[in-house]
């Protein structure tokens, strides 16, 4: 990835930005990341944590914003520039961390969050809730649909290379790529134990 | 209703915006006469986010270093965002190329531990006291603080994201 000295240059709007944000353009996420990093790690290193907390907390919500915009799930707000969602989005999920158990019985936490009734950031925080819960459900089901998931999805094998990894046939690896993310599914919309 | 096993590349292909026109015109037209083939859809396309994730999150890891080797994420003199070309005389030395770049916000030093004085490593033009009172980085400003592209970016080349 080799990126412009000023990734925002061919950004002058919100508008145009977005339109960058769609087409998965790296010189729109470069200058989003930018203009939002600096004033999250802050943030971050006031409320708790420290600057390795805040990259894994930016890249996990930035990531998350990303599959968002991609999908169709966030549209630009006519009320809130991109920057200030992506801040308000982030910071509410460290909030959310802080409050989890993991930092419950350490430190008290004391937050103030600012929303209105129309808070773009919501739908953010359902669709997090979401990506959160698909993936501690993969971490439950068995070892083989861990992996072929893994390959499939994330590593974006081809399946017959999967069915090398995996010892199995092209059509094997086809079949279990389709079970194993049924099962995924059935898991999430509560409709099936673990098998 | 489960999607069956035929039906998936094509489905994924479209969530993926892969889809030609044509094929994208015709399954939309399918999930508009089926319900059930939408909630179908709806409910794959929930499973199909969550795994992209990991995906994008690596993205961002080597977004996040690229970013710093260029000084883009430095404590120190960082241009965060364009503004008015007649606002700026000179170059940027952390930008020499970018002519009409202007530090908008300033921070000094490396960034202190939650003990330290929040306010105190702030300079110029950004909130001192960006705590959990303060919801959004930095005050909004309208968009034409932005900076017009100069010409030399169009020869930029196009990056694609991690899925294409």
């Amino acid at each position: 990835m080799i990126l412009p000295p000023n990734p925002c240059s061919a950004f002058p709007t919100d508008e145009l930005l977005f339109a960058g944000l769609k087409n998965s353009d790296d010189r729109a996420y470069a200058c989003l990341y930018a203009q939002t990093f600096r004033s999250f790690a802050h943030y971050v290193q006031t409320n708790q944590g420290s600057m390795e907390h805040a990259q894994d907390a930016f890249q996990q919500g930035m990531a998350e914003f990303y599959v968002a915009v991609k999908s169709g799930r966030y549209q630009l707000s006519p009320s809130a520039r991109l920057k200030s969602v992506l801040f308000e989005f982030c910071k509410r999920k460290w909030i959310n961390e802080l409050q989890s158990a993991r930092h419950r019985h350490t430190q008290p936490l004391d937050v103030y969050v600012d929303r209105s009734d129309d808070d773009p950031t919501d739908a953010l925080m359902t669709f997090s809730e979401n990506v959160s819960k698909v993936n501690q459900l993969l971490q439950r089901m068995g070892e083989n649909c861990q992996r072929v998931i893994d390959l499939f999805y994330i590593q974006g094998k081809p399946l017959v290379e999967i069915a090398h990894i995996m010892n199995y046939t092209p059509q094997t690896a086809r079949t279990k790529r389709y079970e194993c993310t049924e099962q995924l599914k059935k898991l999430f919309w509560g409709r099936g134990p673990l098998n | 209703m489960a999607l069956t096993e035929s039906e998936y590349d094509r489905i994924e292909a479209y969530l993926e915006g892969t889809l030609s026109p044509d094929e994208q015109r015709q399954l939309e037209a399918e999930l508009a006469a089926d319900p059930d083939l939408q909630q179908a859809v709806d409910e794959h396309r929930v499973i199909w986010e969550g795994l992209q994730v990991p995906v994008a999150v690596e993205y961002f890891q080597e977004m996040h270093g690229q970013l710093e080797e260029q000084g883009l994420l430095e404590f120190d003199d960082l241009w965060v965002e364009a503004v008015e070309p007649s606002h700026s005389s000179s170059e940027h030395p952390a930008h020499p190329h970018a002519e009409h770049d202007e530090p908008e916000v300033f921070v000094t030093s490396e960034p202190k531990t939650a003990s330290d004085d929040p306010t105190s490593h702030i300079e110029v033009a950004v909130q001192d006291d960006l705590d959990v009172h303060h919801p959004s980085p930095e005050p909004d400003h309208q968009p034409d603080d932005w900076d017009t592209p100069p010409e030399s970016d169009n020869s930029d080349p196009h990056f694609n994201g991690p899925d294409e």
